[in-house]
This record gives structure tokens, C-alpha cells and sequence, in this order.
């Protein structure tokens, strides 16, 4: 809980940093800490393997591609283009803030009174997801349920809070994201990789036009 | 490790840490006087030998001179960037090492019960993704330190080393799927422990990759014969030409660390880690000889990848940068993904690891050949180096205007 305030009082600053900053620089330094306090609040959440997969692909790669454009272009300090047109955008952050706000409200107000996802289901029914889901073996569950709370600890008599515990510590888990993107959402998981290529070759047969049209 | 009591994981914890953090800092200097002296033996000098026995001490003199020395801060630079450059390329170099196992377990006695606690800070779920997340980090130094500077000369070398560290991590994070897919596991622990004998080390298995993962961690430990971001003959010392001091010294440690832990990955993942033929069950007994002989033996592997990064340092020249880029991305690359490819099928269809290592040899050859001829093929046809001239000589940014 202090882990989440304190990563997303980060988060906050340093993203307003990014739109504050003159230098764009500095804005792209900002943004790389805004990513880092994400890594760190996916880490609070026990999603070890998203916050690993957010500072490879968006601080690793991405933002090292921001500041190399950034660079070459040489951007100076935006100091007059910036100014223009402040009211109205000054408008559009204050109605945007305000949608956004009643959309966190609404969503937190949903988790409250549904008490999240897990509590309201019983021992049994979860447990049964893991096996579904996770594909798990009753030793794998067993194993995972002693590494948690001690030896001797069997799975029929855990408390409700202690089960969520288990599923929280468990979807964090590599593997089971494995598991889950290769047979739940094997489907999706194609499509966006196909996607992927679709984009990758679009990017190949443009860069590889031949060079007499430029001419 | 999850029946250690609280208060023995604490402790253990810290111990280990300061060892190795202090290993690390003892290496880079153990470093800059073997590499001083490793490329004297090469050239047929004798190297620093006048500074105590064999010129040991020649580091801890270098260090002196470092701090005593004026801190200069240029007049033209972004002064907070410069400052922290290289805080920034120091750090990632010094956690990488908080989850890389160097050795096996030794038993400790506490409250009279025996435990055994490994030879490693963290052993995390993501492990080697971990690794691949920070040293993805470590460009940063580079890039802001050389933009910081507010000189051509520094410009030139960040942007160097900008594109060259993107386009080498790529051929480093996918070289090591084979080896995750056959370990079953992202924990360098388990992947140790997948090679507990000699047949089942990766780099027979995965000879290929093992080539590519090298490669690319010279190349983004920016290590001749990839040192392009520094190259002294054209770019005065690259990105950090403002340098002075202990800043200077900074990019200095952290290059040397991160071929420290560089090496120390690649015996994790290919070359067996603590396992040597012959005394892997002495190793594994969970005695204190045992411990201590599992860490000597990551130590002498270890150090004999040391060696070899200064031994092609000083074999080899530089490449062009054409020819850089042609590497990563038309030959490392494709035998990467070949690799990933060949042994998922070969090890579903077969489960042995001596068809995969046959195939996976077999298929990089082929892509090499393959590519190559196209690349040669293409580049007959076509002339493209005056394209590439226009980026060099044409409209160039300029750079002090700011």
C-alpha cells in the first residue's frame, strides 16, 4: 500500500514534469521516470512480469528511439508555438480531468460494492479456476499454497483472504501468464502478433522503395 | 529459500550484498590492471609495473588521481543532465548483479537449526528478464551524457551509441529463448541448475546462440571491436570527451562492470554456471567446501571470460559502422530467430538435445548463407552510398544553438 502512494505520486509528478518541461529533453527524461514509477506500481500489484516487460519495451527501447529522434531533429525549447491557443486548451484539460476523474470514481465504486472479483466466489470455485484456467495439477496448488503460508497448510481450510492471496501471488507468476496466453487467449495473442508483422512489413516495402523515384 | 526465517534472510541478505557490491568494485580495479597489463603481454611490453608487486596498485593510484583531481564542469553544458549522466550509467551497472547466483548453497547454523542459504541476492520469478530490463537501462548514461555536453564530438558518439545498443538488444534477448525453453524457467537458479552435467551445458546445445549472445554483449558493453561511441581516432573520446575527474572515472567503472557481470551471464546461461565435469555432486552436497568450490569455480570461468574480452580487444580493429549495423540486423538477428524456431521444433519432435544441437548449427549456417548471398546479390545491384552520404555531409543539426 505505501509501495502504491508512493509510485503513483510519482507517476503524477513526473508525468505533469513531462508537459511542464520546456526542454524536450528533459520532457523525455520525465516521461522515463513516469514509466518507471508504472514498472513500480505493477510491481506493488505482484505483476512482476508486466513491470519487467514495461521498463524493457518502454524505457529500454522505445523512449531510447524518443530521444534519438529528439536529438537528431535537435528540438529546441518551445517557447512561443506553445503559447498559442491557450484557452482553448485550457477548456479541454479541464473537461477531460473532470470525464476522467467520474470514470475512476465509477470504476472504483463497481470493485467496492462487487468487493473485487475474488471475494465474492467461494474456496472451492476458485480453487477449480486455477485448475481451468492455470492449468494446475492439485500438487502444483499444494506447493504454491505451502511456499506461501508456511509447511502443513492444506488448501481446505484456508481463509477467504488467504485465497485471494494465493491467486493474486499466482497470476504474477511467468508461467502462468505463459499458460494463459497459450490456451485462454491463444486467439487474441495471434492476432496481435499478426498485427505486429502486418505493421513490420508495411514499414519494409516503404523504406525499400526503389531509389530512382526519389531521384 | 521460503522456509529461512525473517530475520536470517535479512541478514544474509545484507552480507551478500556488500560482498558482492565490494567484488564488483575490487573486480574493476583487478580489471583495469589486467587489461593494462594483458595488452602489454600482447604488444610485447612490460605494462605499469613499477606501482607495488607486478604494478598491483597501479588502480588504486589511477583512483587517487582521479579524485584529487580539479572536477571541471564545462561552461556550455546542460548542467543537471551532466551531472547525472553518470549516476545513471552506474547504477544499472551495479544492480544487474542482484540477481545473478554466484554458486551454489552453504549451510549456516542458526538458532540451532541448519539452513542452507544460496549464493545469490534475489532469486526472482522474472530472473533473467530482470537482466535484460536494466541492461536495456545502461545506454541511457551514454546518450544523455553525450547530448549533456554540448559537443559535436560527444553528439556524434551518443548517437552512435544510441542506434548500436537498440539494434544489439534485440540479438541478445532472443539468442537466449532456446535456452529458457529447454531450462523450463526464467530463474538463472534453475537454468544452473538444468546443466548439471557437462552434455546438458547450453553452449553445446546452443551453439549459435551462444555466438550471438556473445557478440552482443560486447557489443553493448561497448567494447572494441564495437567501441564506435568512442572512437578515438575520429570522435576524440566519444561521449565523454567533456569528462573529467571522478566523472569520467564513473563511465570508466561502469564499462568494466558491465563486462564483469556481462561474463558473469554468460556462465550463468551457457557455460554450466557453478558445475564443473567431475565435481557437480560435491557442488550440489550443501557443504561449506561444496559452497565455496561452487563459487571458485564461477570465479575462474568468470575470469577467463575476462580475459577474453580484453584478449579480442586487442586482437582485433573496429568495424565501420555499415558494417555494424549489417551484423546485428542480417546476421545475428535472423540465426536468433532461427535458432528460437529450429529448437522448439527439433526438441517437441525428438526431446534430445544432441538433434537440437545439430540442427540449430545446421540452420545458422544455412541462414547465414542464405542471407549473405542475398545481401551480396542486392548490394550489386544497386548503389546506395550516396544516400548514405547525404545524412553525414548534408543538412547536419546544429548543435550549439539550443
Amino acid at each position: 500500500m505505501v509501495l502504491l502512494v508512493i509510485f503513483g505520486l510519482v507517476a503524477i509528478c513526473s508525468a505533469i514534469c513531462v508537459v511542464a518541461f520546456k526542454n524536450p529533453i528533459h520532457s523525455a527524461l520525465a516521461l522515463i521516470l513516469t514509466f518507471f514509477s508504472q514498472a513500480g506500481l505493477f510491481i506493488a500489484l505482484g505483476a512482476h512480469f508486466v513491470a519487467a516487460v514495461q521498463v524493457i519495451v518502454y524505457a529500454g527501447a522505445i523512449m531510447v528511439l524518443f530521444l534519438f529522434v529528439i536529438m537528431l531533429l535537435n528540438l529546441g525549447s518551445l517557447q512561443d508555438t506553445a503559447r498559442q491557443n491557450i484557452s482553448a486548451i485550457k477548456i479541454f484539460v479541464l473537461v477531460l480531468a473532470v470525464l476522467l476523474a467520474i470514470e475512476g470514481i465509477t470504476v472504483a465504486r463497481y470493485v467496492d460494492q462487487n468487493g473485487g472479483v475474488i471475494k465474492k466466489q467461494s474456496t472451492d470455485v476458485i480453487i477449480q479456476r486455477l485448475k481451468d484456467d492455470f492449468k494446475m495439477s492439485d500438487e502444483d496448488i499444494k506447493h504454491s499454497v505451502e511456499e506461501l503460508y508456511g509447511k502443513g497448510t492444506s488448501v481446505s481450510n484456508l481463509t477467504s483472504v488467504q485465497v485471494t492471496g494465493l491467486v493474486h501471488g499466482e497470476m504474477g507468476k511467468t508461467e502462468r501468464i505463459g499458460t494463459l496466453l497459450f490456451s485462454k487467449f491463444v486467439l487474441p495473442f495471434e492476432v496481435t502478433s499478426f498485427i505486429l508483422i502486418a505493421a513490420l512489413i508495411g514499414v519494409i516495402s516503404i523504406v525499400n522503395r526503389e531509389p530512382q523515384e526519389a531521384a | 529459500m521460503e522456509n529461512l526465517p525473517l530475520s536470517l534472510v535479512l541478514i544474509s541478505s545484507i552480507i551478500k550484498i556488500l560482498i558482492i557490491v565490494h567484488m564488483l568494485l575490487i573486480g574493476v580495479m583487478g580489471m583495469i590492471w589486467a587489461e593494462r597489463r594483458v595488452s602489454a603481454w600482447i604488444q610485447d611490453r612490460y605494462g605499469p609495473n613499477r606501482v607495488g608487486p607486478q604494478g598491483l596498485l597501479q588502480p588504486i593510484a589511477d583512483g587517487i588521481k582521479f579524485l584529487l583531481k580539479e572536477d571541471l564542469i564545462p561552461e556550455h553544458v546542460d548542467k543537471v543532465v551532466y551531472i547525472l549522466a553518470p549516476a545513471i550509467i552506474l547504477i544499472p551497472a551495479l544492480i544487474t548483479c542482484a540477481v545473478v547466483p554466484f554458486g551454489s548453497e552453504i549451510p549456516v547454523s542458526w538458532d540451532g537449526q541448519e539452513y542452507r542459504i544460496p549464493l545469490q541476492i534475489a532469486d526472482i520469478d522474472i530472473g533473467i528478464l530482470y537482466i535484460l530490463a536494466i541492461t536495456s537501462l545502461g545506454v541511457y548514461g551514454v546518450v544523455l551524457g553525450a547530448w549533456a555536453s554540448n559537443n559535436k564530438y560527444s553528439f556524434l558518439g551518443g548517437l552512435r551509441a544510441s542506434a548500436q545498443m537498440v539494434s544489439y538488444e534485440l540479438p541478445l534477448g532472443l539468442s537466449i529463448v532456446g535456452v529458457l525453453m529447454l531450462s523450463e524457467s526464467l530463474r538463472l537458479r534453475e537454468i544452473v541448475l538444468a546443466q548439471s552435467s557437462f552434455l546438458h551445458w547450453n553452449f553445446l546445445t546452443h551453439f549459435p546462440s551462444f555466438l550471438v549472445f556473445i557478440i552482443a554483449v560486447f557489443a553493448e558493453t561497448n567494447r572494441l571491436p564495437f567501441d564506435l561511441a568512442e572512437a578515438e581516432q575520429e570522435l576524440v573520446g566519444g561521449y565523454h570527451t567533456e569528462y573529467s575527474s571522478m566523472k569520467f572515472a564513473m563511465y570508466f567503472m561502469a564499462e568494466y562492470m558491465h563486462m564483469i557481470v556481462g561474463s558473469v551471464v554468460v556462465v550463468v546461461l551457457f557455460l554450466g554456471g557453478w558445475y564443473f565435469p567431475g565435481l557437480e555432486k560435491l557442488v550440489d552436497s550443501g557443504t561449506l567446501v561444496g559452497g565455496l568450490l561452487s563459487f571458485i569455480i564461477v570465479f575462474v570461468k568468470t575470469s577467463f571470460f575476462l580475459f577474453f574480452f580484453i584478449w579480442v580487444r586487442w586482437s582485433l580493429p573496429r568495424f565501420r559502422y555499415d558494417q555494424l549495423m549489417n551484423l546485428g540486423w542480417k546476421v545475428l538477428l535472423p540465426i536468433a530467430l532461427t535458432s528460437i524456431v529450429v529448437t522448439a521444433v527439433v526438441w517437441v519432435v525428438s526431446e534430445s538435445r544432441l538433434w537440437v544441437g545439430i540442427f540449430n548449427v545446421i540452420s545458422a549456417v544455412v541462414v547465414t548463407s542464405v542471407v549473405t548471398t542475398l545481401v551480396s546479390m542486392r548490394s550489386k545491384s544497386k548503389v546506395v552510398i550516396e544516400d548514405d552520404l547525404d545524412i553525414v555531409s548534408g543538412d547536419s543539426p546544429s548543435f550549439m544553438t539550443r
